[in-house]
């Protein structure tokens, strides 16, 4: 994979990440709408992060999705294993960016892996042995 | 005589792996090692040290046993994995060290949250040289000690 495709794939996947989080906000109220406002934030940088660097590339930047497939949820329970599967499935995102970026880019990718590892950890309770290496475990609840 | 710190025996052991104290490993291949294999070798005998520093410490009353048993099963497998992709260090992963690296008394598991960090940092900076398929797998093996890090961390 290119470094500029593997770039757009991390951006497309931060992109459904912050329309995720702002549905699951909008779904939630105290402490559980705090921590996905905080997300949504976390996730826009990184969003901008990506961005400068394919522009950087003379490349243009995915556009977002006008909506994607969020599943239904009732409770926190659900919420977590939500943002988990999300965060689960970027770390695996920037796992192919680190195997297919150099300088900039890979330190990028090196740090949404840890970022992406330590909220999919932070959300579940557990931690992935190789998280952007091996799949994502099923979370219960998750669709 | 005062008992070395953790940091003095992790030295001592990374220092022994470059001088050729390595079962099954001549002389020669190891001086001949490059700076970031060194580099690599310290890591996994960091990944060694932090399972038999967790399963010490999950020993101390008031541990959290589960947590800290999890993440010393991952650091097996980190250290097996780094094997496999290379790096030499003084003992078969899984099993404890001949080397006199584990440490006297349990860690606490602030100590081990910090180390854990630390670990992070370091494969991340080596990952940034890395071929490729070694940097994906430094990456992963630092996104893991900060995610055990942050949950042992927290559970205090």
């Amino acid at each position: 994979m290119s470094e500029v495709k593997a770039l757009q794939s991390a951006l497309a996947g931060e992109h459904a990440a912050v329309y995720g989080y702002e549905v699951m906000a909008a779904r939630s109220d105290g402490p559980l709408r705090t921590r996905c406002a905080r997300a949504i934030g976390s996730h826009e940088a990184a969003r901008d992060r990506l961005i400068a660097l394919i522009t950087a590339r003379g490349a243009d930047p995915v556009a977002a999705d006008p909506a994607y497939s969020v599943p239904a949820t009732t409770n926190a329970d659900q919420v977590s294993a939500f943002a988990t599967g999300v965060e689960q499935r970027l770390s695996l995102l920037y796992g192919d960016l680190v195997e297919a970026a150099t300088n900039a880019a890979r330190i990028t990718a090196i740090g949404g892996v840890q970022e992406t590892a330590v909220a999919a950890a932070t959300w579940s309770g557990r931690a992935q042995t190789f998280p952007g290496l091996e799949a994502p475990s099923p979370q219960p609840g998750s669709s | 005589m005062r008992a070395p710190t953790r940091r003095q025996l992790l030295a001592s052991a990374a220092g022994l792996v470059a001088v050729g104290w390595v079962a099954g490993c001549s002389d020669d291949a190891v001086v001949a090692r490059t700076p970031d294999e060194r580099e690599l070798d310290a890591l996994a005998v960091i990944e060694q040290d932090l399972a038999v520093a967790c399963r010490a410490s999950a020993k101390r009353p008031g541990a959290p046993r589960e947590l800290l048993l999890n993440a010393a099963e991952a650091h097996d497998e980190h250290a097996q994995a780094l094997v496999a992709r290379g790096a030499i260090v003084s003992a078969p992963t899984g099993s404890p060290s001949p080397s006199p690296s584990t440490s006297p008394s349990p860690l606490s598991t602030a100590a081990i949250a910090e180390q854990q960090t630390e670990a992070a940092a370091r494969c991340a900076d080596l990952a940034v040289g890395a071929t490729p398929e070694l940097a994906r797998l430094l990456a992963a093996v630092g996104g893991s000690d900060s995610a055990w890090s942050r949950l042992i961390a927290g559970a205090r």
